[in-house]
Order: C-alpha cells, then sequence, then structure tokens
C-alpha cells in the first residue's frame, strides 16, 4: 500500500484545493466544557478501560486471600499506572509540541486529562469501597480505608504531575517506576508496620492527605496558571 | 498583517542558538535557508511560542505573542521538524483530534479534515494507520494538521523532507498558493524549495541572519563569482581539491565544472549567470552546505 495511493482526480483536486483556500473557520469554541468532551471523545474510553482493567487486577488481589480486602490501599497507584500512557503521550510520540500550538495549550489539555482521569478513579474507589463492604459484610472501618487509599493515590498523582511540569525526557519510565515501587512500598508496610494501621495512627495517615492534597493542589493550580499565563507546560526541550 | 520579531535570541547555557534576529514579516512565503544546527527550528519555535526567547520578543500586530495566548495559537498552524503522531489514530482521526484542539466545531471540523484529505491526496488511505504510512504521507499528514485552522500565520519546518520529487512540487504549489494574505515561512536546507516559492529569502548561520534578500537579490550577492569550466575526467577531482564546486557535470568523456569563485580560475572558464545554490554554496562553502 505503501505510496501507492492513487491521485483524486484534476477537479476534485481543485475543488478540495479552493475550498481550503476560502475556509472562512467558523469561531473557535470557547467552552471548557465543550473542549472536555472533544477530549472525552479522542481519550475517554481509554482512560476509562485501563482504569477498569486496573480495577479488575485489584479486585482479583482482594478476593485472592481472605485479608485481601484490608490492604486494598497498596494498590492505588496502579490507578495512576494506568492512565500514565494518557498523560505522557504527547511526550511519548512527540505530539505535544503539535498540541502546544493549538488553542487548547498543553495545560488545558493535561486540566482535561486530569478531570477525566480524576473521574474514572472517583467511581473505582467506589467500586473498591462495596466490594469491601460486600466482602466484610459491615460498614466499619470504611472511613479509614478512604483515608489509607486517598494517601497513596495523592502521593502517586502528585508525582505524575510534577514530572509532566518538569518536561523531563524520561518521565513516564520514572513515574512508572514512582508507581510500581509505591505499591511495593506500601504492601511492605502493611505487613512490617502494622502499628500503622491502628486506629491511634490514623492521625498519621489524616495528616499525609492533607499534605498531599496541599500537594496535588498546587500543582493544579500551576497548570491553571501556566494555561492562563500562556506558559508551556508538557513539552520537552 | 505583520509580524515582527525584535532581538531575538535564546541561549542553552553557554551556547547561543539564535543571536539577536530581527525581522519584519507581512503576508508572502519566506523561506529560512541554513545548514543544520544554524538556529532555524529554534527560531521557529520562538515564534510559535512554544520555546520562550532568552530576550527579545516577537509582535504580531504591535502586540507581544508570548502574552496573546490562545488569540495567537488561532492564528497559528505549525508543522514541527520531527513531526510525531499518535500510531494508533487513522489519518482522520488524528486530524479531527487536532481540530478538536484547535476549538474548530465539529461539524465543521469534519468537512475541513475531508478537504484536506483530498488536497493532500490522503483521501483513500485516511481509514489506514498513521504508522502504516511512508515518510511522505506522514509528512502530507503533518501538513494537513497545520492548515486545519485556515491559519494566517503558517510556519513550517522542513516541510519537503522525506516527499518525493512529484510530492514536493505539489505542495511547493499548494503553498504559493494558500500564502496570498497569509504569512507562510518555512524552513529548509533545501535550496531549490526557496527558490521556487520565496518571495523572500533570510539565510542563517550560527544564529544569525547572514544575509535576506529575494531569490534575485541573493543570487546576484556572487555576480561574477560563478564560473564553468570543461576539463577532462581526470582532471575534475584536481579541480574539486582545489576550489568551491557548485555542479559536477558528465558530457561525454569531459567534465563540466561549475565553480564559485572570486577570480577566473582558469583562462577556459566562463563566467555564469548565478543561482541562489550557488549564493547559499558560496557563503557557507560546499563542506558546510
Amino acid at each position: 500500500m505503501r505510496d501507492a495511493v492513487p491521485y483524486p482526480d484534476k477537479e476534485t483536486r481543485e475543488r478540495s484545493i479552493s475550498a481550503i483556500l476560502d475556509a472562512g473557520i467558523p469561531q473557535p469554541r470557547q467552552s471548557f466544557w465543550y473542549f472536555l468532551a472533544d477530549v472525552f471523545h479522542f481519550e475517554g474510553i481509554p482512560i476509562l478501560l485501563s482504569q477498569l482493567a486496573a480495577l479488575f487486577a485489584v479486585c482479583l488481589a482482594a478476593l485472592s486471600t481472605p485479608t485481601g480486602h484490608y490492604v486494598l490501599h497498596v494498590y492505588m497507584p496502579l490507578f495512576i499506572l494506568a492512565v500514565m500512557p494518557v498523560f505522557f503521550k504527547g511526550q511519548r510520540y512527540r505530539v505535544g509540541e503539535i498540541e502546544a500550538v493549538t488553542r487548547t495549550s498543553g495545560a488545558l489539555l493535561t486540566l482535561a486529562r486530569l478531570v477525566l482521569a480524576g473521574g474514572g478513579a472517583l467511581v473505582c474507589l467506589t467500586l473498591l469501597l462495596v466490594l469491601k463492604i460486600y466482602l466484610q459484610r459491615s460498614l466499619e472501618n470504611l472511613c479509614r480505608m478512604v483515608i489509607y487509599c486517598l494517601v497513596p493515590y495523592l502521593t502517586c498523582m502528585t508525582a505524575m504531575l510534577a514530572l509532566l511540569r518538569q518536561s523531563k525526557k524520561n518521565g513516564a519510565p520514572l513515574c512508572m517506576g514512582i508507581a510500581l515501587s509505591s505499591v511495593l512500598f506500601w504492601r511492605y508496610t502493611a505487613m512490617l508496620l502494622p502499628w500503622l494501621y491502628e486506629a491511634s495512627a490514623l492521625g498519621i495517615w489524616v495528616a499525609a492527605v492533607l499534605v498531599y492534597s496541599f500537594l496535588l493542589a498546587r500543582e493544579i493550580v500551576y497548570i491553571i496558571h501556566a494555561n492562563k499565563e500562556v506558559k508551556m507546560y508538557g513539552i520537552v526541550d | 498583517m505583520e509580524l515582527s520579531i525584535d532581538r531575538l535570541t535564546k541561549h542553552y547555557g553557554h551556547k547561543i542558538a539564535v543571536d539577536r534576529v530581527s525581522a519584519t514579516l507581512t503576508p508572502g512565503v519566506y523561506g529560512l535557508l541554513g545548514a543544520n544546527g544554524a538556529g532555524k527550528t529554534t527560531l521557529m519555535r520562538m515564534l510559535c511560542s512554544i520555546l520562550e526567547p532568552t530576550s527579545g520578543e516577537v509582535r504580531l500586530n504591535g502586540k507581544d505573542v508570548a502574552g496573546m495566548g490562545a488569540a495567537y495559537r488561532d492564528v497559528l498552524g505549525y508543522l514541527p521538524q520531527d513531526f510525531g503522531y499518535y500510531p494508533t489514530y487513522t489519518a482522520a482521526e488524528f486530524l479531527s483530534y487536532i481540530a478538536a484542539l484547535k476549538g474548530i466545531p465539529r461539524d465543521w471540523a469534519g468537512k475541513r479534515v475531508k478537504d484536506l484529505l483530498d488536497t493532500l491526496d490522503l483521501t483513500p488511505v485516511a481509514d489506514k494507520k498513521i504508522r502504516t504510512f511512508s515518510g511522505g504521507m506522514k509528512q502530507r499528514v503533518g501538513v494537513a494538521q497545520a492548515l486545519l485552522n485556515d491559519p494566517q500565520i503558517l510556519i513550517l519546518d522542513e516541510p519537503t523532507s522525506g516527499l518525493d520529487p512529484k510530492e514536493r512540487v505539489r505542495l511547493r504549489n499548494l503553498l504559493s498558493e494558500y500564502a496570498g494574505d497569509k504569512i507562510v515561512i518555512l524552513s529548509t536546507h533545501i535550496v531549490s524549495d526557496v527558490e521556487a516559492i520565496a518571495d523572500q529569502v533570510f539565510v542563517m548561520n550560527a544564529g544569525q541572519f547572514i544575509m535576506r534578500g529575494t531569490v534575485p537579490e541573493l543570487a546576484q550577492k556572487v555576480a561574477g563569482k560563478v564560473w564553468e569550466l570543461t576539463v577532462p575526467r581526470e582532471k575534475a577531482r584536481l579541480w574539486q581539491e582545489q576550489v568551491t564546486v557548485a555542479n559536477y557535470r558528465h558530457e561525454g568523456e569531459q567534465v563540466v565544472l561549475r565553480i564559485l569563485s572570486d577570480d577566473r580560475p582558469s583562462a577556459e572558464a566562463v563566467a555564469c549567470e548565478p543561482i541562489l545554490d550557488d549564493a547559499y554554496l558560496y557563503y557557507f562553502g560546499a563542506k558546510e552546505a
């Protein structure tokens, strides 16, 4: 098939050339929500499917042992690992420059992806909690589990956005390494530091949620500012 | 419409990639000519505001583009030198995706994508994955995405690389037709591309414009320095070592050399009309070019 493309007839070609020359493009759309719908059209399904795949893996892990549902939070970085390719694909496939010179800007595109990934993660977390309630047949410790889940998720999400902001060439592999080592870290923490999961240690977790929420919010504010102030975001030099 | 570049400079540490470059561009086709590493791509990236200058500014109708944001990007079309694409997307999907990012309303985008696919002869492969395309076809997708928003300023970095001669001519003609009341800037190291369509040529070396003017103006800079000399084949190599040879053509057992030299290189040498290629080679030297 390569290069064996039949050329269109002269009339079609002339018609299309005059069409592109007399384009008169209408006013570009302004609304973020309209843009979000466009991004969902192209990237929503891959984001949701990869998150569902992560959810399936976490559910399998939870069901594989009788105590599996106690350590659901250990696997939260997998949800970052699942969406990471979408965030870094502009860098990986060198489309970032083209994306950055559109009306959207790299920052706004990242923000839209963040909304989609965050929404998907919220749905997955809810389903995980439903699974936990089902397995333990009670609502006991549900709030604690939410807090346990938030800490590794927020840590990895913050790390991913920091890597995107810094536009490192090896941002994607670094992010992958952080997510996978987080899983191991939290797994061993659960095994070796049982006191961390006692009610008396809840303060540490709440503090961690607050710290990482602040750091994540700072990254998001940076993205919003980058968009408003027309700064480049996520482009590797 | 006027795009002005005012003492634009970019440093990477101690290395100066672009050095106080200034120009004023009005509608027309501008060719940016220079060897690899001359600073063309850095300049183009700064013009697109995807690279922050160390100093200087780019202004559109008097407004600094650094502060214009989406208003500037709305009138901009850009094809980077290293055109990337998502391998899982078909040509039509990729163009629709970029159209969405450019904020083109969906119903309108569909028609625009179709017209561009037609114009760039990509309609038969519109639904094939871009990863299966040849280099030339990928490059045409790159040009199509740059034209999606009917940009008033079109910046193309090495647009003809990877295209076969027929495709190159067709693209050049399309750009000429497109220019009209728009600013088209194309960078290349292929002199003939610039020669064919550029109204103005900027020759860049070591981050600076070392020459600028129309094609005939630049060619005239080497008037009286271009010679043709017919020599036996066995002596041709010797001449090549001694002078800058712009062209080498066999004629039977003889070889016709096109020589760039301030003085008549030999009593048999005949003066000839210079072309842009000669000027480029004269100022850069055959090796550097």
